[in-house]
């Protein structure tokens, strides 16, 4: 590998990163029933080298729990940061389910800096069929970075800053075989806090999981 | 994690509630968002399917250099008219209401003292989940956006009430 | 001058960001205070700039080609990964790049100097391509002729804001640079960018080291003169070296300026030229 090859490799996994991929619908998983995913994607705006004009690969791992009826519980780890959410389904019938799942994240390492991260996506899903799942809905991220700042001479201070992305996603979920889902999802966020171009994702993800049985409607 | 969300799902939802939580909010300047921490105070009354909650929020901020010192106080009123859902004692709502916007804000340095007082109203959304913990207390989470004159302020809270 | 908050700066150019709101209020003098710390160093930036342009135009120098300009605050940019205090100029976009404070003295963004040696690489790039905002004619050069260009951009900076304000240390009131100093005793050999190839090297290389011999040499022209005359040799030197359009050499700049000068400035510049350029041989010198 070229030294230069080896700095832009350095510099890609010492950004700020986020991630703006949707990587789930609005179904939670039942109690006791736990999935595990891989995502790839490329994303703009989420990491800031995409502003040269080229949109950076991401890759995701992704776990989830369900914890009870209509909630469960998931762990998330992209290119560079990790976070967690709980997700909760606020209505349902036989097809149609409508949640929430707020999140958090983020990534430190020390001398370089970090944020933290807030998430609101509000997800619709409607079950095509027993092999087809379409979801999505609106989200915002709230992103507050913080850097070190050390100038020649010795001064030291830091610079908090805030993006804020706020658009949404869409995704389509075909089941491959009785355990295994594949996913294709496109997100696209305004930045509205620093007027920023837009930031989108175009994605691709495997789920692993149990065959849940039908869900029961609301009361 | 689990224990919180059987408490959560099991319990009937909150009639009425009231509490005080930690916000980060974003708040509009001349040129970016400053990042403030404050805290929030809250009231929901919850006549299903839907709710008002009424809201008050107080962030400082400060910024300080060897040169000057600004210290900004923002309180932020508000009351939503939401759309509750809430198959379970955890409600998701969602809603929109006025909002009224008051900065205090003070400049000293050396040569001078500034003091100044903006108030202007406004127009805020919100989504929430909030739900019983045990017997008495509740807890709250929330997302919301605040749009006023000068811009757009953003904020991310979680907080602990009592149950009405 | 366009002020925005925020926006995007790509390779290709500037994004327009939002629309700035600087609120103020009136202090007991009758004078306005920014009601935040950004609006602060916005109004300063923008104050030092208009007192520089009115500098240069009491002078008899014509930078309007270098107006209208861009002011961008803190916008989102590859650069996003770290933080700095500073302000920038992008070369060919006649934008400047404002960041937040994060230090305890006068913010870099309103430093006088400083925004005085901002607008130097503007003016630099008016004199040396004769326009502004078009194609950058020196993007043909070399890695190392572009990088001894970026040196000679900077200490040419560095002279347009020390000998505007005459304070050969106009960084210190944000930031004590002992290397940025105009009088010290600084030589180029060295100096010079040899990375070749290597763009590790052409990462890592500081251009500031040897702009500051450039910017020393001119000031070492005010001492034996006045800062006006060294400023007029510097301005005539920058100019001269973009119409030779001799990209790889960016010491034909001081064999221009030497050129330029007489009496007193000439011997100053020989004298000066002898001990910081000692590989170089100007025809004008003794």
């Amino acid at each position: 590998m070229t030294r230069a090859a080896v700095v832009a490799l350095l510099l890609l996994t010492s950004t700020a990163c986020s991630t703006l991929s949707t990587l789930h619908g609005a179904e939670p998983l039942a109690k006791g029933k736990h999935e595990f995913a891989v995502g790839v994607s490329l994303q703009t705006a989420s990491n800031s080298f995409s502003y040269v004009g080229v949109p950076i690969p991401q890759l995701e791992f992704a776990g989830r729990w369900g914890l009870g009826q209509d909630v469960d519980f998931g762990f998330r780890a992209w290119l560079l940061g990790a976070g967690f959410d709980t997700r909760y389904r606020f209505w349902h019938d036989e097809r149609h389910h409508l949640a929430v799942a707020p999140a958090i994240g983020g990534f430190y390492i020390p001398s370089v800096g970090g944020s933290v991260e807030f998430h609101a996506p509000v997800l619709g899903q409607v079950d095509l069929a027993r092999w087809a799942k379409l979801s999505g809905g609106p989200r915002v991220v709230l992103r507050d970075q913080i850097n070190p700042v050390s100038m020649p001479g010795g001064e030291k201070g830091s610079i908090a800053r805030i993006d804020v992305f706020a658009g949404g996603g869409a995704r389509l979920e075909l089941a491959m075989g009785r355990r295994a889902w594949i996913g294709f999802s496109t997100d696209f966020y305004a930045q509205p806090a620093r007027h920023a171009i837009p930031g989108w994702s175009l994605g691709l993800d495997f789920a692993f999981r149990k065959p849940d049985k039908a869900p029961a409607p609301n009361p | 994690m689990i224990w919180l969300v059987s408490a959560a799902l099991a319990a009937e939802p909150l009639d009425a509630s009231v509490g005080a939580g930690v916000d980060l909010s974003a708040l509009r300047g001349s040129a970016r968002h400053d990042v403030a921490a404050g805290f929030r105070l809250w009231g929901t009354v919850s006549p299903q399917p839907w709710s008002a909650t009424f809201e008050v929020a107080v962030i400082p901020h400060a910024d300080h250099s060897g040169l000057y010192t600004y210290r900004t106080l923002d309180v932020d009123v508000s009351a939503i008219a939401e759309i509750v859902a809430a198959p379970h004692a955890t409600a998701f709502r969602a809603g929109l209401g006025p909002a009224l916007v008051v900065r205090t804000t003070t400049f000293v340095s050396d040569a001078t003292k500034v003091a100044n007082i903006g108030v202007e109203g406004g127009l805020r959304a919100r989504v929430a989940l909030d739900g019983p913990l045990g017997k008495h207390l509740a807890w709250s989470w929330h997302m919301g956006s605040t749009a006023h004159v000068s811009g757009v302020d953003w904020d991310v809270g979680l907080g602990l009430g009592v149950a009405l | 001058m366009h002020g925005w908050a925020g926006g995007t700066l790509k390779i290709d150019g500037y994004r327009h960001g939002g629309r700035l709101r600087i609120d103020a209020a009136e202090a007991p003098d009758g004078s306005l205070v920014a009601l935040d710390e950004d609006g602060l160093v916005l109004w300063s930036f923008a104050a030092h700039l208009g007192d520089a342009v009115q500098q240069l135009d009491d002078r008899g120098y014509d930078v309007s080609p270098i107006f209208p300009v861009n002011v961008a605050f803190s916008p989102a940019s590859f650069m996003d990964f770290a933080a700095v205090e500073n302000a920038a100029y992008v070369l060919g976009q006649r934008t400047f790049i404002l960041f937040p404070d994060a230090l305890d003295n006068v913010p870099l963004a309103a430093n006088a100097g400083v925004v005085r040696h901002e607008f130097g690489h503007a003016w630099f790039e008016l004199l040396a391509s004769g326009e502004s905002g078009g194609e950058i004619p020196w993007l043909s050069a070399s890695a190392d002729g572009a990088l001894a260009i970026r040196s000679l951009n900077e200490g040419f900076a560095d002279t347009v804001a020390g000998l505007l304000l005459d304070d050969p240390r106009f960084i210190d009131p944000s930031l004590v640079l002992p290397e940025r100093d105009l009088t010290q005793d600084s030589i180029s050999t060295g100096l010079y960018p040899n990375a070749g190839d290597d763009p590790l090297a052409s990462l890592t290389y500081d251009p500031y080291r040897l702009g500051s011999v450039y910017a020393a040499f001119a000031w070492d022209v005010r001492e034996a003169t006045d800062p006006d005359a060294a400023l007029a040799l510097a301005v005539g030197a920058a100019q001269a070296w973009g119409d030779d359009a001799v990209w790889e050499d960016s010491d034909r700049y001081v064999l221009h300026f030497i050129d330029l000068a007489d009496g007193d400035a000439r011997d100053a510049a020989c004298a000066s030229a002898a001990i910081r350029f000692p590989h170089l041989d100007s025809p004008d010198c003794p």
